[in-house]
């Protein structure tokens, strides 16, 4: 249930974009005459966590309207209700198991990488905005640490614990993403991407994530 | 040119999507067994080791304490995943030797799980350790716990000496057993006799527990059988440090035909004594009918105060007393009658004179109808000491006697033998 609501968050600001867009382009005849672009991304990821995502991107100019691209990189922590339940529970036994005192440590970081299309929205103002759609490939790591007495003790647990897939492991699933922004030539071919993108990675618990940030680049 | 470069992007990006997909499903350690079913995710639970309860560490169980119930703490499930268990017994800390192994063992609730084992081998040490497994993973082995079953310890039946099944006996027979064999490091042993009115033992008329003798064991009861009555007696041995009882020996019958019921008894001037304590033992009772009635009585003198003799003359010692009377029983017509004859004095010899089978009946001064009883031989007389009870101007003191002596009446000067003792 927490997901479908996250899931639906998701969407406002993703129609929202769509519906500005789509009064803009009632004026907007502008072509544009650029090849693609490359630009470096930086973003704040939130959803199940808060924290961080870098990585890049580039585009191919198909059409005045659209360009196919392709984005990679790295999100710091994604990780779900589930994993960090997992492992409270874990280290509640441990604590029984064993006189140390017993603290964890929960993070799933994310590499990705996901291509699409772009659909650029004809306006006539500096401001180029547009809506992004892409499918692509998510590898999910759960890294969670245990310290026994504020050593790291995950190697040595097999005393007191076998751990599950659900505290460790990768796992390489498809990963979508829905999205927009607006792209403002700065400087001559300098472009500023402000983005938002709502991503979607198929894990065995499914993994929302959304990003909003900052990509700056060239046009050629 | 742009359809070109635009296929050609589409391409690449089903490529990476569809060559991508995949799970590497090694977490920190590795773990499962099967495919996880927990809450129908791909993620197998982890599992934490359980906890030993019981046997505790080191723990010495006797043999005849098995089955042995191993108990565990719960193992702790992510996942909601539900637990069973594998409990594993071994010779060895390898557990290369297993003694017992169960796996399946469903978790218990309230957070223990237990487990009644098959009954192992006595004398032998062992070790056992314990895992959970659920979720589609195989949590670890508890650590190794020892524990050692006692030596097998066997005890055999007692035999029964005495009274051998079918005799009379007096109301208080001493039951004697041969001590039972025994194999195994046995503890001391005791024996429970039983007396009972009939065989199927219910109920039980006298229990007692006694301590093992040396080669046999007795005992005699506290207080008079039923007289007159056939009873059955058994016994038990048992070594209670090791909790090990061996079979109950057959039931022997006997009857306690030379028994007086003292409650039944007419008393003729003398106070009713079914009530006072036995503190005395009579062992033996010497008598002869014949010449001047000897009646010689041996028994435990447990220390009966004097009480002043009333009836000295001048020239007596002004202290004299006596300490005890001697009691005379004879069924007539079908009832016992009895009272306290004789006294006896410290110094002087237990036996006393007067007490032939013509005499006996007139000498106590018991009146009708013991005044005019004479015994035949063989007839069964009942004898008893007693601190002084006779009615009489001489005061009684502490009120308690001995245990009854009944047996045939004799007399040399009709034909009994002599038994060469009477003093």
């Amino acid at each position: 249930m927490r997901r479908v609501s996250t899931f639906r968050r998701a969407l406002g600001p993703a129609a929202g974009l769509l519906i500005l867009v789509a009064t803009t382009t009632a004026s907007a005849q502008t072509v544009a005459t650029d090849r693609g672009y490359v630009e470096a991304v930086a973003q704040s990821a939130f959803g199940n966590v808060t924290s961080q995502s870098f990585g890049g991107e580039v585009g191919i100019t198909v059409t005045a309207t659209l360009q196919v691209f392709g984005s990679f990189g790295r999100i710091r922590d994604v990780a779900t209700t589930e994993i960090g339940t997992s492992a409270q529970t874990i280290a509640l036994a441990l604590a029984q198991l064993q006189p140390g005192a017993v603290s964890y440590s929960v993070k799933e970081p994310v590499t990705f990488f996901v291509g699409g299309v772009r659909y650029r929205i004809p306006t006539t103002t500096m401001l180029k905005p547009y809506v992004l759609g892409g499918l692509g490939v998510a590898s999910v790591t759960k890294d969670v640490k245990f310290q026994i007495g504020g050593s790291d003790a995950t190697s040595s647990l097999s005393q007191f614990v076998t751990l599950g897939s659900d505290v460790g492991g990768d796992e390489s699933k498809v990963m979508f993403a829905l999205g927009g922004g607006i792209v403002w030539p700065a400087w001559r071919q300098l472009i500023v991407d402000l983005q938002y993108q709502f991503g979607r990675i198929s894990t065995d618990t499914p993994i929302t994530v959304n990003r909003a940030g900052i990509g700056v680049g060239v046009r050629f | 040119m742009l359809k070109t470069r635009f296929r050609l992007a589409v391409a690449a990006a089903v490529c990476l999507v569809g060559a991508a997909c995949s799970k590497n499903s090694s977490p920190t350690q590795p773990s499962t067994t099967s495919p996880a079913t927990v809450d129908g995710a791909g993620a197998t639970a982890s599992v934490t080791v359980p906890r030993p309860v019981s046997p505790a560490a080191g723990a010495s169980i006797r043999n005849v304490d098995q089955p042995v119930t191993l108990v565990i703490a719960n193992a702790v499930l992510t996942q909601s995943a539900t637990a069973t268990y594998t409990f594993e017994v071994s010779t060895d800390s390898g557990f290369s030797t297993k003694a017992y192994s169960k796996t399946g063992v469903a978790a218990g609730s309230s957070g223990q799980t237990s487990l009644t084992i098959d009954k192992i081998a006595a004398a032998t040490s062992y070790f056992w350790h314990a895992r959970a497994e659920g979720g589609g993973t195989t949590g670890p082995f508890s650590a190794a716990r020892a524990f050692t079953i006692g030596p097998a310890i066997v005890i055999d039946s007692a035999t029964l000496v005495s009274p051998i099944s079918g005799t009379g006996t007096g109301a208080r027979p001493t039951f004697t057993v041969t001590n039972a064999t025994r194999s195994g490091p046995a503890g001391a042993l005791t024996y429970k006799f039983e007396i009972a009115s009939n065989a199927a033992f219910s109920p039980v008329l006298v229990t007692a527990t006694v301590n093992e003798g040396s080669s046999r064991t007795s005992f005699t009861p506290p207080a008079d059988l039923p007289a007159e009555t056939t009873l059955y007696w058994r016994v038990t041995a048992t070594d209670a440090a090791n909790g090990v009882t061996g079979p109950t020996t057959l039931a022997a019958s006997f009857a306690t035909t030379f028994a007086i019921d003292l409650k039944k008894v007419v008393y003729l001037n003398s106070p009713d004594v079914s009530g006072w304590p036995q503190t005395a033992t009579l062992s033996l009772v010497e008598q002869d009918g014949g010449g001047d009635g000897p009646v010689c009585m041996s028994y435990t003198d447990p220390g009966w105060p004097d009480s002043h003799w009333p009836f000295g003359q001048p020239g007596d010692d002004p202290n004299f007393g006596v300490y005890a009377n001697q009691w005379y029983f004879a069924r007539i017509g079908g009832t016992w009658y009895g009272g306290a004859g004789e006294w006896i004095y410290r110094g002087a010899s237990s036996c006393k004179a007067g007490q032939g089978t013509r005499t006996i009946g007139p000498d106590s001064g018991f009146g009708p109808p013991f005044s005019s009883w004479v015994p035949q031989v063989g007839e069964l007389v009942g004898f008893m000491v007693s601190s002084v009870a006779r009615n009489g101007p001489v005061k009684r003191t502490v009120d308690e006697r001995s245990n009854v002596i009944v047996q045939p009446w004799r007399d040399t000067s009709l034909g009994s033998r002599s038994t060469g003792r009477i003093q």
